[in-house]
């Protein structure tokens, strides 16, 4: 799961969502509301103050969040692939079950981040206006009726039956609750312990060679890197549209700045994708980790993964643009500066 | 080329500075004054304020008609930013005023190289040389090499004066005197091998000025070093100077004995530098002065304008049209940006590099079918072009034709590690690794263009 993949890194790679409001929960074959945390071991999504999105989750999966010192995970078992349902697939359902409405909200949420202003470097007024356009711009229910809209042009009833026979499955389902598990806030500290302790205890060569093809067949470091720039880059835009004529910078010569940013920020991005995996699948056997990366490789796997990002990226470009836009023409960039000096050290992001 | 930027910075100076030792020159005190002013023109351009430069030389120039230090400020100035046709009419106005003024005469010869009428630049020259007394006119003329040398070393102005006769002589195609005079002045010395000296600086990456300058010498001093005199055209190349650059290939292709060598040198004529499409000296001082005031001075509508004047000078010279389409480009505007590089390949259809630039930027634009095209011709005109193998393989995966994929990158690879850009080709090394490995994955390979033979590069 490409997308998912990337949606994992970006998160923890950004501000933390906070806790939610209302729950809501895949049990068998019915989905459950609730204002009470669900069981353990059922893994939810949520946003404050937001309607929570569906979310689906695996009853088997003993542990969500990978444990740092569990044993390395035999490679034998046979993964269980056996399809669950055979009815034919929808749109949102792939959506559902891959995990990408799911993790719509707490992404959202990351990106929106990105364009607030850090403590002190704007006045309570400027504040308050910057979080409503974020609030207003990132609505993970209008970016996800986007997506769905690309993903019902693109693919065909062939493809959504490809992808549905690996979501449905168990093993599938146990995937994405792990990519879904991983994305929250909680997640972020473990993470970084376990992206911490890789440093004296690498993982095994055989696992770093499966990671190292699941993200070849996922591109989900470029993918990371797409979305990141798609933020920086329509920051770059909007403050220098809003900059006086006579010192306005060409729109070309923007654009080749967010392209030498690509190039500089690859290699952490890259490095980042990477441990992130090892710790998301890291409760996975080998085989199925493999099965996995075979379902990607295979063309259902590539088409979802080719559709979803474009879906995802051309909705992040076009929000991330109307937002930054927006931004500027209520808070100019002077305003932030004035208020950087104001406020003393804190850097401008 | 940082000779010939000295000189021509040097030029500028002299002439804003009023070095000439004309009796008319007033003290720099005086407010608005004409030499007030040439003196703030000369102020504004060391701090790298041209447009500011020209425009008080040409307050000078308006302020005291009839001033030759003025008009030789306004002259310089408008030289050095291009704009030739009032650089000729304020050196004529102060070749009128002052006739038989050396300074005036020196810069009306450098003029005159600059826009290729070298028999011009001779006479001015020869006419300098003419005013000095009879014993030391021969003197300097016959004097043997080793009076010489000592000379010229006391005597930067007099050093400049030779250097310039020599440039001027290999630009007109008169290689065999140029030699002669370097080897009068001791400029270069028989039995001294500066085809190796050469070498040495360029495996030790010395300084760009020191490689060029040292391969200058080898072609003045070693007639029969191919090598290096080829070399020296390949630099030359790059800098934009199109004639010398084509004498200097033209020469050691035909002094190379190798086949293969001399092939090369043709196939680098025809398809680098316009071959049967020559381009006149004034289109390219002019698109060299555009280049600097884009890439240096950021001053696109200066640039914009002097490339339009060069591409109507010399349509066929191809170079201009890349330049315009990076402005294009720079404006957002990837459409007219795409249009100017076919109109490059229509002036020029041999014109590797601009083939390359479209092929580039119709690889940015996904437009995959029309880069894969080409970005065949590219590499189809220069077989061992990295950057545009690279971008053609790019192409090609992208449309799912692995073999084409592989066999280009290969290439591209197997040629970068047998020279200086193997590091720049690290990352399309990994990604076919991993290819080979997994077969296709989700992203399409890296392009990266790298420098890898001098000669190849710049546009």
């Amino acid at each position: 799961m490409k997308l998912a993949s990337t949606l994992v890194v970006i998160v923890a790679l950004a501000v933390p969502a906070h806790a939610g409001d209302v729950y809501r929960w895949v049990d068998g074959d019915a989905i459950v509301y609730s204002d009470q945390p669900p069981p353990d071991g059922v893994v939810v999504t949520e946003m404050p103050g937001r309607k929570a999105f569906a979310v689906v989750t695996a009853a088997d999966v003993p542990d969500a969040a990978p444990a740092l010192e569990a044993a390395p995970p035999a490679s034998s078992a046979e993964p269980d692939l056996a399809p669950v349902s055979m009815a034919p697939a929808t749109v949102d359902e792939i959506l559902e079950l891959s995990g990408m409405r799911p993790q719509l909200p707490a992404f959202a949420t990351a990106l929106g981040a990105e364009y607030l202003p850090r403590p002190g470097q704007l006045g309570g007024r400027d504040g308050a206006r910057v979080a409503q356009i974020v609030a207003r711009q990132f609505v993970p229910e209008r970016m996800y009726a986007a997506i769905r809209e690309d993903m019902r042009r693109h693919v065909d009833a062939k493809q959504l039956a490809g992808m549905a026979a690996w979501f449905r499955s168990r093993l599938g389902r146990k995937v994405t609750a792990l990519e879904i598990a991983a994305s929250k806030p909680e997640a972020g500290p473990k993470l970084a312990a376990f992206a911490a302790a890789l440093k004296t205890s690498p993982a095994r060569p055989a696992r770093v060679e499966l990671v190292q093809r699941l993200e070849w067949v996922t591109g989900a470091s470029q993918e990371t890197t797409d979305l990141a720039l798609a933020v920086a880059g329509s920051i770059a835009r909007a403050a220098a549209a809003a900059a006086p004529a006579e010192r306005r910078a060409r729109v070309g010569m923007i654009e080749r700045g967010v392209d030498e940013m690509r190039g500089q920020m690859a290699p952490t991005i890259a490095e980042g994708v990477l441990a992130q995996m090892l710790y998301v699948y890291e409760p996975l056997t080998d085989a199925e980790l493999k099965a996995y990366v075979d379902f990607l490789a295979s063309p259902p796997g590539r088409a979802y993964g080719r559709v979803a990002h474009a879906a995802l990226l051309r909705v992040v470009r076009e929000v991330a643009d109307r937002t930054a836009v927006e931004i500027v023409r209520a808070v100019p960039p002077q305003r932030w500066a004035t208020a950087q000096k104001t406020a003393g050290s804190t850097p401008p992001r | 080329m940082k000779r010939r930027v000295i000189v021509t910075a040097a030029v500028v100076v002299l002439s804003l500075g009023g070095a000439s030792a004309r009796a008319q020159q007033p003290a720099p005190s005086l407010g608005d004054s004409p030499a007030a002013l040439v003196e703030r023109a000369r102020a504004a351009y060391t701090q790298g304020r041209y447009h500011d430069a020209l425009a008080t030389a040409r307050r000078a120039a308006e302020a005291a008609p009839r001033s030759v230090l003025a008009q030789l400020a306004r002259g310089g100035m408008a030289e050095f930013m291009g704009e030739f046709d009032e650089a000729a009419q304020a050196y004529a106005q102060a070749q009128a005023l002052a006739p038989s003024d050396n300074t005036t005469r020196y810069r009306m010869a450098s003029f005159a190289t600059r826009v290729g009428d070298y028999d011009r630049a001779l006479r001015e020259l020869d006419a300098i040389l003419a005013t000095q007394p009879k014993a030391a006119q021969l003197f300097f003329r016959w004097a043997p090499p080793f009076v010489q040398k000592p000379l010229l070393k006391r005597s930067p102005a007099l050093e400049q004066f030779v250097e310039l006769q020599i440039d001027i002589l290999m630009e007109k195609g008169d290689l065999a005197g140029a030699r002669r005079l370097a080897h009068r002045h001791a400029i270069v010395e028989p039995g001294r091998d500066y085809c190796a000296e050469a070498n040495v600086k360029k495996s030790a990456r010395g300084s760009p000025d020191e490689v060029f300058k040292a391969f200058r010498l080898a072609a003045l001093g070693q007639p029969d070093s191919a090598d290096c005199i080829w070399w020296y055209g390949q630099w030359l190349t790059d800098e934009g100077y199109m004639r010398l650059g084509r004498l200097m290939v033209e020469e050691g292709t035909r002094v190379t004995s190798a086949a293969s060598n001399k092939e090369s040198g043709q196939r680098f004529v025809r398809i680098r530098l316009g071959g049967a499409r020559p381009v006149s000296k004034r289109a390219e001082s002019l698109f060299m002065i555009a280049t600097q005031r884009y890439l240096r001075d950021g001053d696109v509508e200066g640039a914009a304008r002097l490339f339009d004047e060069s591409v109507l000078l010399s349509p066929t010279f191809a170079r201009p049209y890349s330049y315009k389409a990076r402005l294009a480009l720079d404006d957002g505007d990837r459409e007219a940006a795409v249009q100017w590089l076919r109109r490059g390949v229509e002036a020029d259809p041999e014109s590797w590099r601009t083939w390359h630039n479209l092929g580039r930027l119709l690889l940015a634009a996904e437009r995959w079918d029309e880069a894969g095209r080409a970005l065949a011709r590219a590499v189809e005109l220069f077989p061992d072009d990295v950057g545009g193998r690279l971008a053609l393989a790019r192409a090609l995966y992208a449309v799912g034709d692995w073999d084409g994929y592989r066999t280009h990158t290969e290439y591209a690879l197997g040629f970068a590690r047998n020279l200086s850009g193997k590091d720049g080709v690290k990352e399309p090394a990994d990604f076919l690794a991993k290819f080979q490995r997994w077969g296709p994955g989700a992203t399409l390979p890296p392009t990266p263009d790298p420098r890898v033979i001098l000669g190849w590069n710049r546009d």
